[in-house]
């Protein structure tokens, strides 16, 4: 059961019950419910005529006489006392509608009855300038009444009209069906409405697929397609045969324009994959290198996507996905990310099998030299599916260390009661099956330990009216400040360095040496403005080795982070190159891992991207036989786009009192996290609607307002947010483990907000 | 005609039963609509319990110098969550450092005692006003141990310091047999600490399912993965669940970590503070850290302004 409070308004249908049309008009704040312009054929109505409930030029084909039974025929006037006078205007019809087929349907009219421009308002009102009722594909006139009943896209030879031939249909042109050329649209009877550019190319098409390949115009400018083009050119094309152990796909796409423009990637399952580098084909298109020892075995479904390097905006639709691939993937085990180095002490050299028996031969070899060196050998089997084994770093005395950059493991494994043969298919006759995979591992020796802590914001909203909040003691900045101080300031006592997270990038109220602000001792919340601020001030601290957690404020997407107008982006291949974390499809070599990130932005955990940059691991993959050398970590963000607190279009007192107030939640988060509680508590208690919080958008908050107390001292208003009206919401992830504290992990709380790209 | 009539009789009784279902829905629905919480559930998100801040001010009179937020009948119904004193954040140190003392005494752990300021590797303490509402005092942190006053204003969890670095080093040090699995001295360990501390642990026992097993994530293991392994890291998690952490599979009342070899506390931590038989941490002069007489509101909820999403994208 739900609380629905909806505006319902129903108008120009074709009712055929032949039954009874049953109306409970719940009483809703938004309205009365609303019934113009319908059609009823041969209805009987139950209505609850206590409730209230509008209805006017509706017409009815009545039920004969001896099929019904007392019952009502038509709409009914409802108790006086709620404002509206009904049913004036009904028509009703002496004779069957004159139904026909037509291209889109089977009830077009036929002829003219008393339905035609009988309607309450014009067709223009009504949106219906461009549709028709009738068999001869007449439109409706927009500054005439509207025909009651339904409507179909006027057509011609079965396709939608397109009067001017611009390969765009009327239909589309006037998208609000007014019949006028409103902003945001192209004129029907005109093929070049802006008289510049032919209409498919017109801006006001850029976020829109006029051709049904799934691709938006700004995708396809970019890759130098035409609009009306139906032939999406990110068809994977696979080079190097579908039981590689490292598939090559190519997409027939300029290498050049995919890498200058935007980004290319590989999606397993609907998912991001991890272990994928984009090379140049000998025809200059381009090449998804994927390392699939890193994914289940099995029957999986691939497709490459695209997305652009210019936002053009929150709202703009800067992605473009080609058709599925299905892949058979023949492999006997998979590897996994968070053991995927050595260090002085060795390795883990896990694996999992798809089967539970298996003996296996793990050979270790140095690559430096030609041909590889053996370093030493490990002979075991299992019976519970998983390949766990330690090397402790030494050639097969036992005592040499082995001291190169980096180790080749080549995993021989024969399955004992397989079901995998080299044809992929499975055979019941249980074959025993052999395979080799190999795996190259960095050395490396790193720690995700550190007590920098670095949190930015950036301007998001959608004009300049809220700049004002966001620069030097505005709302924002002041409410962001109070976090980066909870954060940063030490105690009380000058003489003893105790704070509870340090940072060069951010200063805490009454810091010295403040190099960012406008004053000595201001604080400095990261504000950033520009992308030279991004690179002369983030980025070092950013990677110094100590600062392994961060917080960002940013519109958001699968691999950026931006502010409104893009004058500050963050790309996480950028990042990662910042911090050398490096993903690549035949190593991953994650020199600086992070602990604890939140990036605040839209779909920030829509990819495995931002936590790939920031070096942190997935450890929720089925039945993963995988160990650590880091200790726990966690990545925090959005799987979609969100309604963010932060951006309001207009300065009012009550957008201010919001924007404070979703400052309030994340203290909150930050205060509970800070006492040890576990992240997916405080994320919990931060998306939990109470007084003065403006609580993380999350799917249980997909209705909101503001109640406000009367006018009082700032932060002492009673101000409370309950559910009300429409906010985007997004479920919200943690990669990792949702049982991190400050100080530990409780393995009680993990598994909780656990992301679709954390399991595979 | 016959037929007719009985097909008649059959619509005019299914047309009776269709009613009377729908307008016992409708029923259901306006008793719905009418005992709807606007609030919406506390624990809707995966189950889990949030921490939400309680202004149950009965036997926590607030002193004249906190500005509040009260209803029409005084109660309070909310403190700003930063405000705070100077005094009051050297008191609540001074007191949360004593009680540390106090623990780590009780605890037996390798501790330099006495814990001063002076010899503090880090602290928190939360402001009065998140603090108030919450009933989480803070934690300080020294070379060798965190002790927190986050529950009920009490003592409810030590960690040991550098976690993290501290377990990768065990996890490498020392992998045993399976067959040298003890959970019983894990028990026991576990149960003697959470008692030096004055937990009740017989209340723990009758209210709460205990489980005893080899950490998964120390051990290399998914959480709910079964222990197939040869050897194991000695690292033992021992967790009180009630039934609705046992329903929902998340959560715990309490939870206790060691390291079985050397019997060293890794965290221990509690919850839920209606197990924790030792008094709370009490400020006698809270009045003089709050001196003056603040603003009190007397303010509640009045008609609702409507957000309009598009005011925010």
């Amino acid at each position: 059961m739900v609380n629905v409070n909806l505006a319902f308004v129903a108008r120009n249908n074709l009712f055929r019950t032949h039954g009874e049309f049953v109306i409970v008009p719940i009483p809703a704040t938004a309205g009365n419910w609303t019934f113009t312009d319908n059609l009823f054929d041969e209805p009987q109505f139950f209505e609850i005529t206590s409730l209230p409930f509008d209805y006017d030029y509706n017409a009815y084909w009545p039920l004969p006489s001896t099929f019904f039974n007392g019952d009502i025929t038509q709409l009914q006037p409802t108790s006086p006392g709620d404002g509206t006078t009904n049913g004036l205007n009904e028509v009703v019809l002496s004779s069957a509608p004159p139904y026909a087929s037509g291209p889109f349907g089977n009830y077009y009219i036929s002829t003219l009855t008393p339905l035609y421009q009988a309607g309450s308002q014009t067709a223009g009102a009504a949106g219906l300038a461009q549709y028709t009722a009738f068999t001869n594909e007449v439109k409706d006139s927009a500054n005439l009444p509207v025909n009651i009943g339904l409507h179909y896209v006027a057509a011609t030879n079965s396709f939608p009209l397109d009067s001017d031939a611009d390969g765009i249909p009327d239909y589309v042109e006037d998208a609000n069906g007014n019949g006028i050329v409103d902003p945001g649209e192209t004129d029907p009877y005109n093929p070049m409405t802006d008289g510049v550019n032919p209409d498919p190319s017109n801006s006001v098409y850029l976020d829109i697929d006029l051709s049904g390949d799934g691709l938006v115009g700004r995708v396809k400018a970019a890759l130098g397609i035409n609009p009306l083009d139906s032939g999406n050119p990110l068809v994977l094309e696979g080079v190097s045969g579908p039981q590689a152990e490292i598939a090559t796909f190519e997409i027939p796409v300029s290498y050049n324009i995919v890498t200058n423009t935007g980004i290319a990637q590989l999606f397993f399952n609907g998912v991001c994959v991890s272990l994928e580098d984009i090379t140049n084909a000998a025809d200059g298109n381009t090449l998804l290198n994927w390392n699939t020892t890193y994914e289940p075995p099995g029957q999986h479904f691939l497709q490459a996507q695209f997305t652009l390097n210019e936002s053009g905006g929150p709202t703009s639709v800067n992605l473009g996905s080609g058709p599925l691939l299905p892949y058979y993937s023949d492999n006997v085990l998979q590897f996994f990310e968070s053991d995927s180095y050595f260090d002085t002490n060795g390795a883990y050299l896990d694996a999992q099998l798809p089967e539970l028996d298996a003996s296996y031969v793990i050979s270790l070899y140095d690559p430096s030299t030609n041909p590889e060196t053996l370093i030493t050998a490990i002979t075991n089997s299992t019976s519970n599916g998983m390949i766990q084994e330690n090397w402790n770093g030494t050639y097969a005395d036992d005592d040499t260390p082995f001291t190169g950059a980096e180790v080749d493991a080549v995993y021989d494994v024969t399955l004992l009661d397989s079901g995998f043969g080299q044809s992929g298919v499975y055979n019941p006759a249980k074959q025993t099956t052999h395979k080799r995979h190999k795996r190259r591992m960095p050395q490396l020796n790193v720690t995700e330990q550190g007590n920098g802590f670095d949190f930015m914001y950036v301007y998001t909203p959608a004009n300049g009216n809220f700049s004002g909040q966001f620069e030097d003691y505005g709302v924002v900045w002041n409410g962001l400040q109070g976090v980066v101080d909870l954060l940063l300031t030490p105690t009380t006592n000058p003489n003893t360095i105790k704070d509870n997270y340090s940072s060069t990038f951010n200063n805490y109220t009454g810091e010295d040496n403040n190099n960012h602000g406008n004053g000595t001792s201001e604080g400095w919340p990261g504000y950033l403005t520009s992308q030279s601020e991004v690179t002369n001030w983030l980025y070092p601290t950013m990677a110094n080795g100590s600062t392994k957690n961060f917080f960002a404020y940013a519109h958001g997407s699968g691999p950026a982070i931006a502010s409104y107008d893009d004058s500050v982006v963050l790309w996480a291949p950028e990042v990662a190159d910042v911090l050398t974390n490096y993903y690549g499809w035949q190593i991953i070599s994650v020199k600086n891992p992070y602990r604890f990130v939140f990036l605040d932005g839209c779909s920030t955990a829509s990819t495995p991207e931002w936590r790939q940059a920031f070096g942190i691991f997935p450890i929720w993959a089925t039945n993963s036989a995988a160990r650590y050398k880091l200790g726990p970590q966690a990545f925090v963000g959005w799987g979609k786009d969100t309604t963010g607190w932060l951006n309001p279009s207009v300065d009012t007192a009550e957008t201010e009192n919001v924007a404070l107030a979703y400052a309030e939640a994340l203290n909150d988060m930050y205060e509970l996290w800070l006492d040890n509680y576990a992240l997916a508590i405080c994320i919990h208690s931060a998306s939990v609607q109470q007084p003065n919080i403006a609580p993380f958008p999350v799917p249980t908050n997909a209705q909101f307002y503001h109640i406000s107390g009367e006018a009082g001292v700032d932060g002492q208003n009673y101000d409370y947010y309950i559910p009300a009206t429409n906010i985007v919401t997004s479920p919200i992830y943690v990669i990792g483990h949702s049982g991190l504290t400050r100080g530990s992990v409780d393995p009680n709380y993990d598994g909780l907000y656990v992301s679709p790209i954390d399991t595979q | 005609m016959m037929v007719f009539m009985c097909l008649q009789l059959i619509r005019s009784k299914h047309r009776f039963l269709s009613r009377c279902r729908r307008l016992l829905e409708i029923l259901v629905w306006a008793t719905t609509l009418a005992a709807l919480d606007v609030r919406g559930s506390e624990d809707s998100i995966d189950g889990t319990r949030p921490l939400l801040p309680s202004y149950d001010n009965a036997g926590r009179q607030l002193p004249p110098g906190v500005p509040r937020s009260v209803d029409t009948n005084g109660n309070v119904v909310y403190v700003n969550h930063r405000f705070t004193t100077l005094a009051y954040q050297e008191e609540a140190l001074k007191l949360v450092t004593e009680e540390a003392n106090r623990a780590a005494k009780e605890l037996a752990l390798p501790e330099g005692l006495p814990i001063t300021e002076s010899n503090l590797v880090e602290y928190h303490i939360s402001p009065f006003g998140f603090a108030y509402a919450y009933k989480m005092i803070g934690s300080i942190t020294t070379k060798y141990y965190t002790y927190g006053v986050t529950a009920g204003n009490k003592f409810n969890s030590c960690t040991i310091a550098n976690y993290d670095q501290a377990c990768v080093a065990l996890r490498r040090q020392l992998a045993l047999p399976m067959a040298d699995l003890n959970t019983n001295l894990a028990y026991e360990l576990a149960t003697q600490w959470l008692e030096a501390v004055q937990v009740d642990v017989g209340r723990l026992n009758k209210n709460c399912k205990v489980e005893i097993e080899p950490s998964h994530f120390w051990n290399g293991l998914p959480r709910s993965a079964q222990f197939t392994k040869r050897n194991f890291v000695p690292i033992y998690d021992i967790s009180w669940l009630s039934p609705r952490n046992q329903t929902e599979h998340y959560g715990d009342v309490a939870f206790v970590e060691l390291y079985s070899p050397t019997e060293k506390l890794l965290q221990l931590s509690v919850g839920d503070p209606k197990y924790i038989l030792r008094r709370p941490l009490i400020f006698t002069n809270l009045a003089s850290l709050f001196p003056g007489v603040a603003v009190v509101h007397t303010n509640y909820p009045v008609k609702p302004i409507w957000i309009m999403q598009p005011l925010w994208r």
